[in-house]
């Protein structure tokens, strides 16, 4: 039996006892495969520690929380991979709705989700606004940041914007924030800014060797400074150097 | 702050995990630390100098004491002292010790050949420095503040020797300065000898002249030449007694003689004898004339050989021994009588004719004797007068005694020192036998090894912490927790296949 199977076989196992501990978000977990089941859950390469971050969102989910923003110092890629993995994650285990917004939905990971998506300009309830959503299936939804906040016509915060916010949530159980880069954040600060108020949860980027810690301390006081609350950081491990320590371990061995 | 504390430990104080980490994180730093320990090892041990040291032992019997010390207790206590170490550091430092050792080396012909550079390093400061020196004296400048760091002294625990011990860049070098050190501790002990026997002699010739003065004060020279004056005149009444005795006890004999003499002389005078006795005496000589007048004969007769003798010649041989039998045999019946009667006749006759001179003489014997006598009286009373001056003088001199023999004491002190000062020698000696120059490099390979690596860990420490303070990156989940406080570690980001 691989790491993986076994892994997924901890995680069935543990349905029915987390099922007990959900009362509170109504979650109706999956208990028979989809007809077309997400396969970036399973390219995921170590879904050990796939479920190791999944759980801690999930603990953070069932106390409430619905709205997690990711952001780093200069790491795109790695923000859109955890995102995805992280929604695959939960439209693996559990029936939910989930919304990624993306401020750039056509690079990176996103870009092959988003050559399967399934466009639908969606009427925003209460407004005469229309949204363009991406449907990858019936996985998740891909919304375009810039396309949201161009929804307020001007640079600064609106009314118009938070119905539209508050809709687009309300229409979720789950949302993933793929965040601009921080320098983008402060070139356009009001209307980034307004749009912050929507992260329940920030998780930063680490990448071990590269960040810097001052990079970091910036980022958590930057966005604390709006009333975020800051979960933590996930590192960044290239997979070449993961690679070779698992080479030199075997070595060793 | 945070990074500064987070190289601190609660136990150990420093965080050594951290400090191993950074040393794989910081490959190139630790990488230059290895080649610079790989480096500095051989470069360190085979660019030392190959240090030539020679050891000897040698003691300083002090007889005159130093030159620093109380010259008068010297000359009352001339025993024989050893010098401490901070003496001979004292002699050793003196200006006038270096110019010498450095003037013994500089008039050695193998000057050239000699090797001044310090042990310490590698650089030729003193060769250079006496290169372009043109003159001796100069040469001597520079090694005067040279010499001193390449020996030292120590005493030699519970001993009065001291330990010497040279140290150089080359055997001869060594060899030379240990030859220089011993002339000049040499020159410098017989200097200072000789130099605290003067001292001693100036001294006690002040305290002669002192002690005459006071005598002279008191009339004690004066005293002094009297008794001697009177002990002089006692010897001479003395001997002139004793020979007077000689000569009264000769004369008394002779005139005994003198007196017995005449006596027998007018008894002798007085005698007579008989005819017979006077005819007898005659036949006496004629029979002893035939007598030896025969033996002749017969000796002539006898000396030629028989063979050659003619029967008269036979004839009258037997004839004269028959004859010289008879006259023998007549004079062994006249005896010895004969003979004492002749010589008193003659005897008689003579001193009946010396009669008055032995009267004269004997007159002559008796004056000499009566003279004699009295000369004698006389001579013995002025002995006895001179006695008692003696005596006199002798009480007076019994108070100067003290004085008198100090001075004579000083005197012979005086006497005693000139002849030191003659006679005196280095009292330093070396020890004959010691170790060879032995050769060997101020570190061993294990010893440069080890403080290398020590140097190059602190270095690589400290250079390990600069460059930690200043990395700012973050490298792994400590970091975090030490930077960025309140953060919790989620996990890794999830990579796809």
């Amino acid at each position: 039996m691989t790491a993986k199977a076994h892994v997924l076989n901890d995680i069935q196992k543990n349905t029915e006892e987390k099922a007990q501990a959900t009362k509170q978000r109504n979650l109706n977990l999956v208990t028979t495969k989809k007809n077309t089941p997400s396969n970036f859950f399973y390219r995921v390469s170590d879904l050990a520690q796939l479920s190791k971050i999944g759980s801690s969102y999930l603990e953070d989910f069932k106390n409430g929380i619905k709205s997690f923003a990711i952001t780093s110092t200069n790491y795109k890629a790695s923000q859109q991979r955890t995102v995805l993995a992280l929604a695959s994650y939960f439209d693996h285990m559990f029936d939910m709705k989930i919304l990624i917004i993306s401020d750039s939905p056509d690079k990176g990971v996103f870009e092959e989700v988003m050559s399967a998506k399934k466009v639908e300009m969606t009427t925003i309830h209460g407004t005469n606004k229309k949204l363009e959503v991406n449907h990858f299936y019936h996985h998740f939804d891909l919304v375009d940041l810039n396309k949201l906040i161009g929804l307020t016509l001007t640079d600064k915060p609106s009314f118009d914007f938070e119905v539209i916010m508050d809709n687009v949530l309300k229409s979720y159980d789950i949302v993933f924030w793929d965040t601009p880069i921080i320098n983008t954040h402060k070139n356009n600060s009001r209307i980034f800014s307004h749009a912050m108020s929507y992260f329940e949860s920030l998780t930063i980027i680490v990448s071990p060797m590269v960040s810097k810690a001052t990079d970091v301390n910036e980022i958590k006081a930057h966005f604390q400074s709006f009333g975020v609350n800051v979960k933590g950081v996930l590192f960044d491990v290239p997979e070449t150097v993961k690679e070779e320590k698992v080479k030199r371990w075997a070595n060793l061995e | 702050m945070k990074k500064l504390n987070a190289l601190l430990h609660d136990v150990t104080i420093v965080n050594f995990s951290l400090i191993a980490k950074m040393v794989v994180r910081y490959r190139k730093v630790s990488l230059v630390a290895v080649v610079a320990v790989f480096s500095i090892i051989p470069y360190l041990y085979f660019t030392q100098v190959v240090i030539q040291q020679k050891q000897v032992f040698f003691k300083v019997n002090s007889q005159t004491g130093e030159a620093n010390s109380n010259s008068l207790t010297n000359i009352l206590d001339s025993g024989t002292q050893f010098l401490k170490k901070p003496e001979i550091m004292a002699v050793v430092n003196t200006y006038d010790f270096k110019t010498i050792m450095a003037q013994h080396l500089v008039s050695s012909p193998d000057f050239k050949k000699y090797d001044f550079n310090s042990t310490a390093q590698n650089v030729g400061g003193v060769s250079s420095a006496l290169e372009s020196c043109s003159d001796d004296n100069c040469k001597v400048n520079v090694l005067r503040d040279t010499i001193p760091g390449m020996f030292s002294l120590d005493s030699e625990l519970g001993t009065d020797r001291f330990s010497l011990v040279i140290t150089t860049r080359s055997a001869k070098t060594t060899m030379a300065i240990l030859g220089s050190f011993q002339v000049a501790l040499d020159k410098v002990r017989l200097q200072n000898a000789i130099s605290s026997i003067e001292d001693q002699i100036k001294q006690i010739q002040e305290l002669i002249t002192k002690s005459r003065t006071e005598l002279e004060n008191t009339s004690g020279f004066v005293k002094v030449a009297e008794s001697e004056s009177l002990d002089a005149s006692i010897y001479q009444h003395k001997d002139k007694i004793k020979n007077l005795i000689d000569r009264l006890n000769r004369e008394s004999d002779q005139q005994s003689f003198q007196q017995i003499r005449l006596k027998e002389s007018n008894l002798t005078a007085n005698s007579n004898i008989d005819s017979d006795e006077k005819l007898g005496y005659e036949k006496f000589s004629k029979t002893n004339r035939r007598i030896e007048e025969l033996r002749q004969n017969i000796g002539a007769l006898n000396s030629t050989p028989p063979a050659n003798r003619t029967p008269s010649d036979e004839r009258v041989l037997a004839e004269l021994k028959v004859e010289l039998k008879k006259n023998e045999s007549e004079l062994r019946k006249m005896g010895d009588l004969k003979r004492n009667i002749a010589y008193e006749d003659s005897f008689i006759n003579t001193q009946i004719n010396n009669q008055s001179s032995f009267a004269f003489d004997y007159k002559v014997s008796s004056a000499k004797v009566k003279s004699l006598q009295k000369e004698y009286d006389r001579s013995k009373k002025e002995l006895d007068q001179l006695f008692e001056l003696k005596a006199k003088m002798d009480n007076e001199l019994l108070a100067l005694k003290p004085d008198l023999e100090y001075l004579k004491l000083l005197e012979s002190k005086f006497v005693a020192l000139k002849m030191k000062k003659s006679a005196i020698t280095s009292d330093v000696y070396f020890d004959h036998y010691g170790p060879d120059v032995m050769s060997f490099k101020r570190s061993s390979l294990i010893q440069i090894s080890a403080f290398s690596i020590l140097f190059i860990a602190f270095f690589l420490f400290i250079a390990l912490i600069v460059v930690y303070l200043r990395d700012d990156r973050i490298y792994d989940e400590f970091e975090i927790e030490k930077c960025c406080d309140d953060l919790q570690i989620i996990g890794e980001v999830p990579h796809f296949d």
